[in-house]
């Protein structure tokens, strides 16, 4: 029998039923065999090389799958979600696709013997909630200090860099996050203020080893002065942020084409000219009056900095060089927002009426050249509310990677101090739910719907399986001594150093909450969706490719 | 006003652009350090304006760099990578920061292009005069060699100008879809600070911007740099822009199935958007659509190599005032000085090349080429206002010319004319005549030509074709959301919007008609 859609465009193709869902099976779990070494702090690093012979290096299953070319439809609808997951809540890419792809393996278990694929994916559906609802009482409500913390952002990074690295960066990372955490807020009715994690500038310098990356309790940006004559340190300087373009701008009767002598056109620059000139006078003066001393004074000498975000052009430097003024021009637009923050003041759209209220205040702000990259540092300030984070390193590779990998770290962090509790990692969740699944949900689930619970239960034993496999151990050994520990009423999750069950609470190996959560719930949602496919289409190009080929 | 920053996006685009820059690569004079007596020769062109000064920081050697962002889709680089300063690639020692395995994927790699390997040579063989090495490229290369534009590219490019695009799968089609391009724009933006790092850089450069001038293919980027001019003129308002968007093949009245349809609604999208977006906009019609004629009895353009050398020797010869040292016009006037009497900012391109020796009147009225006009648009139109750049005009020519223009009857304040000299033809050029003893060949150096920016009245039917393409499509009241994933009632604004801009045109086609013929009966009196 052929389909409708073939009657109507004799070119489409169509997959049905049983087909259809073998097509399913075998992208979801192609694409989990990807994946599948990334898992864990002793998965494989990946190292892509293009056809240019650029390199890219990734451990992380977000960057990876970003990076492959998928074809395979349904993997292409796999990682799309899976990625989505990534930009939500910051980590669980490749356990998602780990997951779907075993969800579809257990339930190809059960198909092949005549079980209907509705029936499964009803088992799935409960199985989820039970999930979900287990979840909530395997977490914990840990006291979030700076120590705990540092295990948590240590557990991100310590599956995306070496040990050394590792270590050294969760501390830098708790430490940003920490200092741009908006304080708690002083009476019950109000609500916490989420953490804005862009108020952490991360900013990358090619240069020495990666082991040079560290925190700069102050802003880091990736200019510095335009004119030779400005000062390249200055200490115990006033900030102007300001938001005013001190470019030179013509009328719209100027123009080119209209005027026949130089003379001429030179006459009305002169006089538009002087508009753009007499905002700079004025920073000028401010700059005087705040800055002013006696000559004898035994105070330290104030200095005076401009951070702009529009632009300056030369006549407008010049004016400002020649006054003593450090002078940066095309400012990120979010670091007006985090200068405020860094060294106080406020932004200003207009340079009249300037008062000294709106400035901010820095202890040395110093440019640092590197090649052609000009670098700025904005430091020893006074509680600063944001922070930077600068990453080193010898080539673009390498400050990629660690910046993948810092960003997985913060949102670890963040994610652990808005959900306020955690969840042993290290495999033991998915332990623990597996077996509690398989035991009072599986009970308690009416006739066939049974087995679909038991898939899911057998399904998210992939995640401890795989990290024994990475970590080079018997994954039938690890597995049931994991299973008989559980079995016993204790947490217990995998030490990929022994191969041996652990505590993960006493080694500090702790996941996210709500990465668990939208794990379950991607996966299930994926699983489903590719079980209740009736048919598949298309009429597109290429034609359907069942191996699951990429 | 001095630099102009360049964004390119798409295949054909960055063909024609990777030319251009070509050309801006041979206005260099590279000073003889032997002979230091003998004065440099004074270039014509301030290499500032289009190229940015960089240090390398491994040697400390000076770079010069074209000032342009560059999107294509990663395949379309070839064998380009962003190495300038030699730590792509794995010379060096790989220190990956992990106590694990590493794996390697691999993808075959991509040899370097004939043409690249030459330039190499060339460059270790100092020896060897050049006009030897025109002479072995020209036995050698073949036009059909060429499989990336950047086979062809003779400059260097800057790690931040290459933006690579992950390339959509085999199945996906994302020519003309809309909202697929302002999606891509988005997520590429999220992930890679393209607007607040890359751009903004470009910008912190120039010490007093002229504006960006920009070039893309309209059905697979239009939405994409739709996009990112929206944003663009959000953060600064002022700015000057100058675009040429490269619109698809498909022709609006022929669109009858839902590709076609969603590509040619994808055009309209992107023509109506430019003119709030844009300060002027050149639209050029693909080169399948290029009517032949006696402009083209010389010329072969059946490649993208080809046809893209033509539409840029045309687009760097009209733009080439903005860069001339000690020139007065900038971005914004040559936009302005064009856009002037219609309030539309929309022109067309036309151009010879080559222009024969010695010229007959026929060069400007049957050898000039209009790159934008709608096919079979042949109705008589009024020119409004005119900006022509000659190329290697003698005495002789441009007193020619100028009898032809006062014939033409265009009003001297509207229309200008720079000449200059002869177009740099570099070997990188195509052989675009049939007979390659003619110049343009590889050995000639240089090339007469003779482009054209110009509005007339007959810019209004850019617009009008659109339009009632688009009303006879909301006519048929097929499931048009479906296909290109744009309500039917925005479909219907999208069509008002265009006829407004073709009565713009056609409003002011009448007044300067009028005006014009008032004009000619005070002078019969």
């Amino acid at each position: 029998m052929s389909s409708s859609i073939e009657l109507i465009n004799p070119k489409a193709e169509s997959v049905r039923r049983s087909a259809a869902l073998q097509v399913n099976t075998t992208g979801a779990m192609g694409l989990a065999n990807v994946v599948k070494g990334n898992l864990g702090p002793r998965g494989t690093l990946k190292m892509l090389v293009d056809g240019a012979g650029q390199i890219k290096m990734t451990k992380d299953g977000k960057v990876l799958l970003s990076e492959m070319q998928i074809q395979n439809p349904t993997a292409a609808m796999i990682a799309k979600t899976a990625v989505a997951q990534d930009d939500q809540v910051g980590d669980g890419t490749t356990s998602v696709v780990l997951l779907v792809g075993e969800l579809l393996k257990q339930a190809d278990r059960y198909i092949s013997e005549g079980v209907h694929p509705t029936v499964i994916a009803e088992g799935f559906d409960l199985a989820k909630k039970e999930a979900l609802a287990f979840l909530d009482t395997f977490k914990q409500s840990a006291t979030l200090d700076r120590a705990t913390l540092i295990n948590v952002a240590h557990t991100s990074l310590a599956t995306k860099l070496d040990n050394a690295l590792a270590k050294q960066l969760a501390a830098d990372i708790v430490d940003a996050v920490l200092t741009i955490r908006p304080p708690p807020p002083t009476d019950e009715s109000q609500f916490q203020e989420p953490i804005d994690l862009h108020m952490i500038e991360i900013m990358k310098m090619q240069h020495r080893v990666a082991s040079d990356t560290q925190l700069v309790r102050g802003l880091v940006m990736d200019h510095g002065g335009r004119h030779p004559d400005m000062p390249k340190r200055v200490e115990n300087a006033y900030i102007l942020t300001l938001n005013v373009s001190l470019e030179y701008e013509k009328t719209e009767v100027n123009s080119g084409f209209f005027y026949s002598s130089a003379e001429q056109r030179e006459k009305l620059v002169e006089s538009e000219r002087k508009f753009t000139d007499a905002k700079c006078r004025k920073i000028v003066e401010f700059k005087n009056m705040v800055c002013d001393q006696a000559v004898d004074s035994k105070e330290k000498k104030k200095n005076f900095v401009v951070i702009n975000q529009k632009g300056i052009d030369p006549m407008s430097l010049d004016i400002l060089a020649k006054n003593g003024i450090l002078a940066l021009r095309r400012a990120k637009r979010r670091n007006m927002e985090r200068l405020q923050l860094v060294c106080g003041g406020s932004a200003q759209n207009s340079v009249d009426d300037l008062t000294p209220d709106v400035l901010g205040w820095a202890g040395l702000v110093y440019e640092h050249t590197l090649g052609e990259e000009k670098f700025t540092f904005v430091e020893d300030v006074k509680e600063p509310k944001s922070v930077t984070l600068l990453i080193k390193g010898p080539n673009a590779y390498t400050t990629q990677r660690i910046q993948d990998a810092l960003r997985d770290g913060m949102r670890a962090v963040k994610n652990a101090l808005e959900d306020n509790a955690l969840v042993p990692g290290a495999g033991a969740f998915e332990v623990a739910c597996a077996g509690h699944l398989a035991g009072s949900v599986k009970k308690s689930a009416k006739g066939r719907v049974k087995m679909g619970v038991q898939a899911f239960a057998d399904a998210l034993l992939v995640i401890p399986k795989t990290l024994a496999m990475n970590g080079g151990f018997d994954v039938q050994d690890a597995i049931v001594a994991l299973q008989d520990e559980q079995a016993e009423g204790n947490v217990v999750g995998l030490d990929l150093e022994s191969g041996e069950p652990c505590d993960p609470t006493v080694q500090g190996i702790w996941d996210n909450y709500r990465v668990k959560r939208q794990m379950l719930h991607s996966c299930s949602v994926i699983a489903v969706n590719l079980l209740s496919t009736d048919e598949i289409l298309r009429a597109g190009r290429s034609s359907l490719k069942p191996d699951g080929q990429q | 006003m001095k630099e102009i920053i360049y964004i390119q996006a798409g295949s054909l685009a960055n063909y024609t652009a990777q030319h251009f820059w070509n050309t801006q690569e041979a206005y260099f004079t590279y000073g003889d350090g032997d002979n230091e007596g003998e004065e440099q020769k004074e270039p014509l062109v301030d290499h500032d304006i289009s190229f940015r000064e960089g240090v390398s920081p491994k040697s400390g050697d000076v770079t010069y760099c074209p000032r342009a962002l560059i999107f294509d889709w990663k395949g379309n680089f070839g064998a380009l990578r962003p190495d300038l300063y030699d730590d792509a690639g794995e010379e060096e020692e790989i220190r990956n920061l992990w106590n694990g395995d590493v794996v390697e994927y691999r993808q075959e790699q991509i040899p370097k292009s004939k043409y690249q390997e030459e330039l190499e040579f060339a460059g270790e063989d100092v020896d060897r005069s050049e006009d030897d090495g025109r002479e072995r490229n020209a036995e050698k290369r073949n036009d059909s060699d060429i499989r990336f534009w950047s086979d062809y590219s003779r400059v260097y490019y800057h790690p931040r100008s290459l933006q690579k695009l992950a390339e959509p799968a085999d199945w996906q089609d994302p020519e003309g879809d809309w909202n697929y391009g302002q999606d891509l724009f988005r997520g590429y933006d999220h992930e890679n600070d393209l607007m607040d790092d890359t751009l903004r850089h470009f910008m912190e450069e120039c010490d007093a911007l002229q504006g960006i001038q920009l070039i893309n293919d309209s059905s697979s980027f239009g939405a994409f740099v739709d996009s990112m001019l929206t944003l663009l003129k959000d953060d600064h308002p002022k700015l000057t822009c100058l675009t040429f968007p490269f619109l698809s093949s498909v022709v609006p009245g022929e669109a009858l199935d839902n590709r076609a349809m969603r590509i040619a609604i994808n055009d309209a999208l992107c023509i109506r958007d430019l003119k709030s977006l844009s300060t002027l906009s050149v639209p050029l019609q693909s080169s399948s659509l290029w009517n032949p004629g006696a402009w083209s009895s010389d010329l072969q353009f059946d490649n993208t190599y080809r046809a893209s050398a033509i539409l840029a020797s045309h687009i760097e010869s009209a733009t080439l005032p903005l860069r001339t040292k000690g020139s007065v016009v900038d971005l914004r006037d040559l936009c302005d000085s064009v856009t002037y009497p219609s309030n539309v900012p929309f022109a067309h391109l036309s151009g010879a090349l080559p222009v024969p020796i010695p010229i007959t009147d026929a060069v400007f009225d049957e050898r000039m080429h209009d790159f934008s006009k709608v096919d079979g648009a042949d109705r008589p139109s009024t020119v409004y206002a005119r900006r022509d750049v000659s190329r290697g005009f003698t005495g002789r020519d441009r007193i020619r010319y100028d009898a032809w223009q006062e014939k033409s009857g265009i009003p001297i304040t509207l229309y200008d004319i720079t000449h200059a000299p002869a177009l740099p033809i570099p070997t990188s050029f195509p052989g675009i005549l049939r007979d390659s003893s003619l110049p343009p060949s590889p050995t000639a150096g240089t090339a007469r030509c003779l482009s054209s920016l110009y509005s007339s009245s007959a810019t209004s039917e850019i617009f009008s074709v659109r339009a009632s393409f688009i009303d006879d499509c909301i006519k048929r009241k097929r499931d048009m959301a479906g296909i290109v994933g744009i309500e039917i009632d925005e479909l219907r604004e999208l069509a008002n919007d265009l006829w407004a801009m073709h009565d713009a045109y056609h409003d002011e086609g009448d007044i300067s008609e009028e005006g014009l013929e008032e004009e000619h009966d005070d002078e019969e009196e």
